[in-house]
């Protein structure tokens, strides 16, 4: 049987029909991460041990004629920046190797408590900061379809498990695109929801007005079960929101593509883009076009300005964030310092990567005396500039439809060592986030290299069951999201 | 040269709240095991959020109405980022742009004392200094990071040492007034920081001197004695250095309580860019005016509007009217007795009897059994006095005695008859004793006609042969009026 | 500080605010890295941004308050264990004031 292959419901429904138990599962996906991660790298934390003692649970649950969970059977990969009660979390950064948290993020729990099995932490930037896991302290990713290029990030082993078919589905954040991106770049599916659908609690926090915890997954229905089940209000999360959830896989055909308004925003579809990825993005568009859909232009003029946006703001609540990792209450430190500031200094300096400090020092440049007002303000102004032409634009027509990157995935190195062309990758996704507005990426092809293509459908807030119902109205009429690497 | 002082003070009060400011945690920290009371929350631990405490923004809201300050109806908690061990997450969350409450003012030895603002921030945690195997270490324990705080800071209208101490005071009885804190400076949970300039007049011009800010005030004996010691040498260094107040120069100064000095403290490089911005992790708050007004009307009468009352309802003079309004459960112990019968003489005599070990007992910490005394029947321990029966000495120790008893007695009156205790106030019958003692004791008498100071030992005696009961000034007035 | 370039001195400055120790490499590859990305910063200023108001958090939430009750905190050993020197269950660190002080 290739578990790879199936849904969420069909691995539960599998179980309870008795064609194979949990442990079966389990022992086949450890099976190919054994022979197939050594390739790719995708898991920092195997939890092989807890996987199979969770099984045997299941398996239990289910002899004894018990309720199982509605995430029974699915095998989940756990980005490594979502704290896991008594599992090593290290957010693929030095500072927190060795480190064995007491609690657990909201959004990881739920997941558990409905019988996700996690077989392992996948790397990432470090703490989340890149798009590509080459930042990572630990080693750089694969891409599965060449592994000679990066995932994307910085959700990039998240990404890479999924497509490798190492797992049922996996969890990201995105901040800037970093689930999307990757998503995009490794030919999965992925949901960035609304800021504040799912709560932050327990993930290491990157930029605390920015940040979205989501999952990867092979179909939209998947996306939609696992939506349903970590959405909703965390009294741990003062940001968490408090509208009722939907139920979204009962409304994943909902929407009628008939007469649906899809906007085109042109400045999404200049001649940065790669043309092979930009006529990719446009077939799917007519996708919903041959369905009845509108294809509209329109026009989102501060799309531009959304990386200095994101560079200003994100960095400045990261060097806040940050703070906080100086190895006294937990984290690695150094020992022989004669006062505290060279303390301090000695230790943050020890084990934060490059790119770690990097983003802390423009924020704390950002922030500082003298410059507030030119940096931190300006940006947050222009910030509302951008929400509210989403929200403008979003309420004439029904959803925005965009590439998410304006190339396949680049080669390992290539620009690892220009931290600004490295930000620019995220041109197509920022803005996004800037907003705070959900987005799902979908794939939507290859290049003539056979590297995944994707493209993103982005709804006004709380629009998760629109966006998710055009997503997989769309899956059903190609079969892109079938189509594996070769490993 | 003429010298103002100009004081301004930064007060932090701790709310007694039951829990901590943006976590769950148990508030408490005094005497509480090291690192008992934490979660990832006060650790700052990764991943961890704050959830503000609705009741320690009420208390807040509470107290800036007592202290007469405007609400802001929006506001927000901002990040004041800087380093230090105690701060868990390596940023204090306070407010900045828009703290609950501002502009307020109290009056302070006649002087109006205005009120800048009062804000919500979190506690940090304590420190504790070592030294082991020849190393230098700090141990740190979490229970105290996150509990809250108001900050209090008034405007520097404060002009000498003294009233800074009455300031402190009079922020102490109110916050304990509105029960949201003990306001305890040597346990901590009211701090204080003075800023201390002069304005020195010479030759019709002035001359302001660099501000110093002086920490580690421990007391209230501190802040007076760190004032005078500040003030005493701005003066001299003035005269030295003729040095003014500019934008860069104001110091950060530690008291030592011991060598009674102030000193230069080591600048903490890099404090002083605070880099504040506003807090992503916690929504505004929004306070309606209805809100507002719900929390006005929790407000008890404040101290100063009871000393108003006593001095014109009650009849009672300043000094017992202050006292007895120092403390609020002493004060409306005291309304409750006096009741209806506001009448001047009954309410002296009811100030009379409560100050003295009662008080006594509040001073030094403890607490009354209120319901005890309101038990006791005091209007007719009153009139039994005013009609001389009973001695006030007698009335006084007698309440004083049934409060310290177990027994149920409520009549005052009857416990003194029943101790055989009752004045006697017959004028016939002490005339008549009176008449014994001056037979028996002529020496005495003769004494008393070369010295009339002398007659207490006539007195004596007349009290002796009367068995205690004689009404003693009634007993004298008769003595003297028979040995004319 | 220049507003848009900075020299060692102000990556000096930072790297103290953020207590970041860098080695001279480090500054040496951080330096026109910083550079740059501050540079690309100016785009805003083209932009008119009068009267507009900050957005500082995305949804429009307020008043997410919580009771003032006492929940469950960690067990001394769940606080600790993440340290890597502790001593009576205390955390430990260098010493922050010196003697005397």
């Amino acid at each position: 049987m290739d578990f790879t292959k199936l849904t969420i419901n069909q691995l539960r429904q599998g179980l309870v029909d008795k064609k194979f138990t949990a442990t079966n599962i389990v022992e086949f996906f450890l099976d190919r991460i054994k022979t197939i991660d050594p390739q790719i790298k995708a898991f920092i934390t195997i939890t092989d041990k807890i996987a199979l003692n969770q099984a045997k649970i299941i398996d239990e649950k289910i002899k004894n004629g018990k309720e199982i969970g509605k995430l029974a059977g699915s095998i989940m990969a756990v980005k490594d920046i979502f704290l896991t009660k008594d599992i090593e979390t290290t957010a693929s950064s030095q500072v927190l190797k060795g480190y064995i948290p007491k609690y657990s993020s909201t959004v990881y729990q739920k997941l558990i408590d409905q019988d996700a099995i996690c077989i392992g932490k996948t790397n990432t930037d470090p703490f989340a900061f890149g798009g590509s896991t080459e930042n990572s302290g630990y080693f750089t990713t694969k891409n599965p379809y060449d592994l000679t290029r990066i995932p994307g990030g910085s959700s990039g082993g998240s990404a890479a498990a999924l497509a490798a078919g190492l797992c049922t589905f996996a969890l990201g954040t995105d901040t800037g695109g970093s689930i999307r991106l990757p998503a995009s770049l490794c030919g999965v599916s992925g949901l960035k929801p609304t800021y504040g659908l799912n709560s932050r609690f327990g993930i290491t926090a990157m930029a605390s007005s920015f940040d979205c915890p989501g999952v990867f997954t092979n179909f939209v229905q998947d996306l939609a079960i696992l939506t349903n089940i970590t959405a909703g209000l965390d009294l741990h999360d003062a940001t968490s929101s408090a509208n009722p959830i939907p139920d979204y896989q009962s409304l994943l055909n909902k929407v009628d593509l008939k007469g649906l308004k899809i906007g085109l925003p042109k400045e999404y579809f200049t001649d940065d883009i790669n043309p092979e990825v930009k006529d990719s993005v446009m077939t799917a568009a007519k996708v919903f076009e041959k369905r009845g859909a509108k294809l509209i232009e329109v026009s989102l003029p501060s799309t531009d300005l959304g990386i200095a946006v994101y560079y200003i703001l994100v960095p400045s609540e990261i060097s806040a964030n940050m703070a906080r990792y100086e190895g006294i209450r937990f984290g690695q430190s150094i020992t022989d310092s004669t006062d505290i500031i060279s303390y301090y200094m000695a230790t943050r300096g020890a084990f934060m990567e490059p790119e770690v400090k990097r983003r802390i020092m423009i924020g704390t440049y950002a922030l500082s005396s003298g410059y507030y007002d030119a940096y931190y303000t300006k940006a947050a102004k222009v910030r509302t500039l951008i929400k509210k032409e989403f929200t403008d634009v979003l309420s004439q027509v029904d959803v925005i439809l965009a590439p998410v990157s304006s190339t396949t995935a680049w080669k390992i190195g290539e620009k690892a060592s220009d931290p600004l062309k490295m930000y620019l990758v995220d041109a197509y996704t920022v803005c996004v986030n800037v907003a705070g507005i959900p987005s799902v990426a979908l794939p939507c092809g290859f290049d003539s290299k056979d590297l995944p293509i994707g493209f993103q459908l982005i709804g006004n807030f709380f629009e998760e069951s629109k966006i998710l119902s055009i997503a997989h109205q769309y899956q059903q009429s190609t079969d892109y999201h079938l189509q594996k690497p070769k490993l | 040269m003429k010298i103002t002082p100009i004081i301004g003070l930064e007060v932090h009060v701790e709310l007694k709240t039951k829990s901590k400011m943006f976590c769950g945690c148990d508030a408490q920290h005094f005497h509480v095991d090291p690192n008992t009371h934490t979660c990832p929350v006060c650790l700052g631990l990764p991943g961890a959020l704050p959830v503000p405490n609705i009741k320690a923004c009420q208390w807040c809201i509470k107290l800036g109405l007592a202290l007469g300050c405007t609400p802001n109806l929006i506001s927000f908690f901002e990040r004041k980022n800087y380093f230090y061990p105690d701060l868990a997450k390596g940023y204090q969350l306070t407010q900045l742009e828009k703290p609950f409450v501002v502009n307020g003012k109290i009056t302070i030895d006649g002087q109006e004392i205005r009120i800048n603002r009062a804000h919500m921030e979190e506690d940090t945690g304590k420190s504790i200094h070592i030294t082991e195997s020849g190393k230098d270490l700090t141990l740190i324990d979490y229970n105290r990071c996150g509990v809250p705080l108001v900050e209090i800071v008034s405007e520097p209208d404060i002009t000498s040492p003294q009233m800074a101490k009455n300031y402190l005071l009079k922020i102490q009885q109110i916050v304990r007034y509105l029960g949201i804190s003990d306001a305890d400076i040597e346990k901590g949970s009211m701090r204080c920081e003075p800023t201390v300039n002069l304005k020195i007049e010479e030759d019709s011009k002035e001359f302001f001197t660099p501000l110093a800010e002086i920490k580690n005030v421990a007391s209230l004996t501190g802040v007076l004695n760190a004032l005078n010691f500040e003030i005493d040498r701005q003066t001299k260094e003035f005269k030295q250095t003729r040095e003014i107040k500019s934008k860069t120069n104001k110091t950060t100064r530690g008291w030592d309580a011991v060598k009674n000095q102030t000193f230069l403290q080591r600048e903490k490089e890099g404090s002083s860019d605070y880099r504040y911005f506003p807090e992503p992790d916690i929504p505004h708050i929004t306070f309606t005016e209805s809100e507002i007004e719900e929390i006005r009307e929790t407000l008890p009468e404040l101290p100063d509007s009871k000393i108003l009352k006593y001095t014109n309802e009650y009849g009672l003079l300043d000094y017992p009217s202050k006292v007895i309004s120092e403390y609020r459960d002493f004060a409306e112990l005291f309304e409750h007795i006096v009741g209806d019968r506001k009448e001047k003489p009954f309410c002296t005599f009811v100030a009379n009897i409560l100050l003295g070990p009662f008080k006594t007992v509040l001073d030094l910490g403890g607490t009354l059994d209120t319901d005890k005394i309101i038990k006791i029947n005091f209007s007719e321990l009153f009139d039994a006095v005013e009609s001389g029966k009973v001695s006030i000495g007698v009335a006084r120790d007698t309440v004083s005695e049934l409060y310290k008893s177990n027994n149920q007695i409520t009549s005052a009156f009857e416990y003194i008859k029943s101790k055989g205790l009752i004045q006697n106030s017959d004028s016939n019958e002490i005339e008549k004793i009176a008449q014994e003692v001056v037979d028996q004791n002529p020496k005495a008498v003769a004494d008393y006609k070369k010295n009339p100071m002398s007659i207490g030992f006539l007195i004596g005696q007349l009290m002796k042969a009367s068995g205690g009961s004689a009404n003693p000034s009634l007993a004298k007035e008769i003595l003297e009026k028979l040995l004319r | 500080m220049s507003a848009t370039k900075i020299n060692k001195n102000d990556l000096d400055h930072i790297a103290k605010l953020a207590r970041i120790d860098l080695t001279e490499s480090e500054k040496e590859t951080f330096l026109p890295q910083l550079e740059s990305v501050i540079e690309y910063f100016d785009v805003l200023n083209k932009v008119n941004t009068d009267g507009v108001e900050p957005t500082f958090r995305v949804n429009e939430q307020s008043n997410v308050l919580r009771q003032d009750e006492v929940k469950e905190s960690l067990s001394v050993e769940d606080a600790l264990s993440g340290a890597s020197r502790t001593k009576d269950n205390y955390f430990v660190v260098t010493r922050t004031i010196k003697n005397g002080e």
